[in-house]
Order: structure tokens, then C-alpha cells, then sequence
């Protein structure tokens, strides 16, 4: 009887404590993986309903895509990751106008391959924490037109908490668009010897090239 | 009439034996030469002494590309995709044996049989068609990757003319393929067609996959060869992932000190 009510409770006590601690974190955390394919998932239709659905011209679809990428993207946080650590050597009016410049690259590439985006679909698949703040949404882009086989990418979305979820990069066949950024974006501004107004003057001759596309 | 065919054959091979042998020595010297030059800091630039020179091959490539690859990978697209797949199938099986020889020198046996089995079965349709759909695929394993399970260094960044994007140690890796793969012997001693078509082939068949990939980091890039550079470095980091601990480390602490500002 002495086991029933001095030492069991002695032991399950703490672990009720412990369970009682820990389930809510893994609740919370599995909330934020369902959120995260939700976050997904509603881009790619508000992508498809809002843009690719309608018969808009150049200027109204980058304006809805720059909508798009402000509600669903962490702009600021893939702003300051693409320029590294050049990032904290820029003033405060280069920061900005690498932020605006930037941004429009990011529309005008968009609109550039609005053709291939209008046959892709998300299928996906499964989502997993990397550390505490970054979740991975896993899927498969399926190209409706079969021109393409399927491939596998990753989306990776900022779960810092009591932030909302938002979008920081597409991995496609394991090449993140926002590390190879990084990369052209680095090593342009340290081939001019770490000149910051380097890759905003770069910025705005691809700026000039893209519309030219246009 | 047979005999003097392999008399005809066998010094030809051991030359080329021989010139890789003193290629491969050659740029393991560069190969650790470079290793001090080394920068942290600068992402897959840090690994990129020759920058100067590899950019200069690159603008060659990118021409031979646009004059030759591209256009022909773009009539390529136009054959029935059925032909694409075979092409593709068979490509993929003449590469099972170095996977299984690879996988074995790496203790990874199951991979090794996985990729015996595929060959064989495979094999009875000469690898055009893929028999084991399906069923699990052996995964790539090249002598760049036995090197790195070896713990021998990365190396530096090398772009290679007409092959493109290697670190010093996948160069090797790739030479000692070539030599060692069982039916790259077996291609040595077929036709001369059969022989030069294969690696022409498999170029055209690889731009032709990744067709608007590679458009893309050739025309929407703001620096083609870093956008190169850098994406080579993410997939091979990828492929190593499992041979290498601290190499290609399958986490995000780079984004993760980013984003949670």
C-alpha cells in the first residue's frame, strides 16, 4: 500500500508535470507545421486566382504580385540575407534603396516566367521544424502541361513565434533561390572591392533588362 | 586478325591510363597548393582561387553553349519523349556499375546490390527502358563522394571546358570513373561511333532536362557564373551529405540566426 501512496506519486508526479509541460509545445509546434502547408498552399491559389486566372496587363499583374509577396514573403529578412554580411557595412539610404530595388527584381522575374508558373501546380507533401524557427514544407511541382517531370521542392517558412508565418525561400533539386542570390549578390559587390552602390547600380541595369523583356 | 586488334588497343589504353594518372597528380597539387589561399566568409566564392581564370572558361562554355548546346538541346526537346526517357534510361544505367563500385568502397552494400540489380534487369533491355519503376532507386555515388567518405579535402573550384562546374576532388572522382567504370572499358573497345557519341549524348540529354533551369541562371542571373557556381556547390553539398559530417550539414543556422531578428 506504502507503494500506492508515497512512492508512486513520488515519480508520477513529476512525469504528469513534465507531460503536462511538453504536450502543449508540441501541440503549438504541430499547429505551425498544418499552418505552414495552409501558408503554401493559399499563395499558390491566391497566386493562381488573383494573377494567373485574369487578363491583366504587365502593370496591373506586378502590382498584384507585389501584394502577393509583401502578405506572403518576409521581404526584409530575405533582403538582409541576400546582401550577407555587406548588409551591415550599407547606410541607411543604400539599405533602402537595395530593399525597393531588390523587390522590384523579384516582381519583374516573376512576371517573367508568369508563362511556366501558369502550368505548375503544389502538391504538397510533408512538413518538418528545422531548429526553432524555420519550417520546411516538402512537396512536388507537377507540370499540368506534362512537358516537365515532376520535381521536388521545398519551401522554407519563418516560424519565428508570436510572428506570423511567412515564406523566405523555394528550394528546387536541393539549389535555394535565396543562398544563390546571396552568392551573386556577394560576390558582385566584393569584385568591386566591397562598394556597396555596386549591385544597386547592377539592380538597376537588370531592372532595365527585364523590362525591356517585358 | 582479333589479336591484332588488342595489340591495337591495349598501348592506347594504358597511355590514357597514364595521362590520367599524371592529370590527377597534377591537380592534386593544386589541389592542396590552394588550400591556404582558402577565405570563410564569402560563401561558395570562398572556395574559388582561380576565380579569374574559371570565369574566362566559363564565358567559353557559355558560348559553346549558345552556339552548339542550347539549340540542339532545343531541337532534342522536339523527339517524342518516349525516345527522351530511353535516351535518359540508358544513360543513367552505364552509370550503375561505378555506382556499385562506389557504394562498395564506401561500405554502403545495399546501395552496391540495389544497383547490381537494376543493372542487371535493366540490362536485358540494353537500359532503354526502366524495368524497375517503381522499386527503390540505388543512389548516385561517384569516387568524388569515396574520396570525401576518405576524409580527402574539397579542394578548390574549377570550371572545367566543356565539363563544366568541379571542385578539385569531383575532377578526380570523375577521372577515376571514367577509367575504372566497367563499361567505359566495354565502350573502349566498341565502334568508334558508339564511343564518341556517348559523352556528346549525355550532354545534350542533361542540358535538354534541365533546359529552363539553366536558361534561367544563363539570362535572369545578375552573375551567371556565381549563380553557377553556387548551385553546383548546393547539390553536390546535397549529394555528400551522407559521406561528409560537418559537410553540407543538413540543417539551417544560416537562415535560422537570419530570421529570427
Amino acid at each position: 500500500m506504502r507503494v500506492f501512496k508515497t512512492i508512486l506519486p513520488r515519480f508520477i508526479a513529476p512525469f504528469i508535470i513534465l507531460t503536462m509541460m511538453i504536450m502543449p509545445i508540441q501541440q503549438v509546434q504541430a499547429n505551425r507545421l498544418v499552418d505552414a502547408d495552409k501558408l503554401i498552399i493559399s499563395f499558390i491559389s491566391n497566386l493562381k486566382t488573383d494573377i494567373l486566372d485574369k487578363n491583366l496587363d504587365v502593370e496591373e499583374r506586378n502590382e498584384l504580385f507585389a501584394m502577393l509577396i509583401d502578405t506572403y514573403f518576409d521581404v526584409d529578412g530575405i533582403v538582409r540575407f541576400t546582401a550577407g554580411r555587406y548588409w551591415r557595412t550599407a547606410t541607411k539610404e543604400q539599405r533602402q534603396s537595395y530593399r525597393n530595388l531588390f523587390g522590384i527584381i523579384l516582381i519583374l522575374q516573376a512576371n517573367a516566367l508568369f508563362d511556366q508558373i501558369m502550368e505548375l501546380e503544389f502538391i504538397p507533401i510533408k512538413s518538418t521544424m528545422r531548429g526553432d524557427k524555420i519550417i520546411l514544407v516538402n512537396g512536388i511541382i507537377h507540370d499540368i502541361s506534362g512537358q516537365f517531370p515532376d520535381i521536388e521542392v521545398k519551401w522554407r517558412v519563418s516560424a519565428v513565434p508570436n510572428k506570423p508565418l511567412k515564406i523566405i525561400d523555394l528550394e528546387i533539386e536541393n539549389i535555394s533561390m535565396l543562398k544563390t542570390h546571396q552568392d551573386e549578390n556577394t560576390t558582385l559587390i566584393r569584385r568591386n572591392k566591397g562598394d556597396f552602390d555596386a549591385i544597386l547600380k547592377a539592380f538597376r541595369a537588370k531592372i532595365e533588362d527585364l523590362k525591356a523583356i517585358q | 586478325m582479333k589479336h591484332k586488334d588488342d595489340q591495337r588497343i591495349y598501348p592506347t589504353r594504358r597511355l590514357r591510363q597514364t595521362i590520367w594518372q599524371i592529370f590527377c597528380m597534377g591537380v592534386m597539387l593544386i589541389l592542396f597548393a590552394s588550400c591556404s589561399t582558402m577565405k570563410e566568409d564569402d560563401g561558395s566564392a570562398a572556395n574559388d582561387p582561380y576565380e579569374e581564370i574559371n570565369r574566362k572558361v566559363f564565358a567559353v562554355n557559355l558560348k559553346i553553349d549558345d552556339v552548339l548546346l542550347e539549340p540542339t538541346a532545343k531541337g532534342y526537346r522536339r523527339l517524342p519523349e518516349s525516345l527522351q526517357v530511353a535516351v535518359s534510361n540508358h544513360l543513367e544505367w552505364t552509370g550503375m556499375p561505378s555506382i556499385a563500385l562506389n557504394s562498395t568502397f564506401q561500405g554502403k552494400m545495399e546501395n552496391a546490390a540495389l544497383s547490381v540489380f537494376t543493372f542487371a534487369i535493366n540490362g536485358l533491355t540494353l537500359g532503354l527502358f526502366d524495368l524497375t519503376e517503381g522499386e527503390d532507386r540505388p543512389e548516385r555515388e561517384d569516387f568524388g563522394q569515396t574520396l570525401a567518405s576518405a576524409g580527402v579535402i574539397e579542394g578548390p573550384y574549377l570550371m572545367m571546358p566543356f565539363l563544366g562546374s568541379h571542385t578539385g576532388r569531383s575532377l578526380i572522382g570523375r577521372a577515376v570513373d571514367t577509367v575504372t567504370n566497367p563499361m567505359g572499358q566495354f565502350e573502349a573497345i566498341a565502334s568508334g561511333t558508339v564511343r564518341t557519341a556517348t559523352a556528346p549524348i549525355s550532354a545534350i540529354s542533361i542540358r535538354a532536362k534541365y533546359f529552363k533551369l539553366i536558361n534561367d541562371a544563363k539570362n535572369n542571373s545578375l552573375d551567371p557564373y556565381a549563380a553557377t557556381r553556387s548551385g553546383y556547390y548546393q547539390r553536390r553539398r546535397a549529394l555528400l551529405r551522407d559521406n561528409i559530417d560537418d559537410e553540407g550539414e543538413d540543417d539551417d543556422s544560416d537562415f535560422d540566426s537570419f530570421f529570427s531578428e
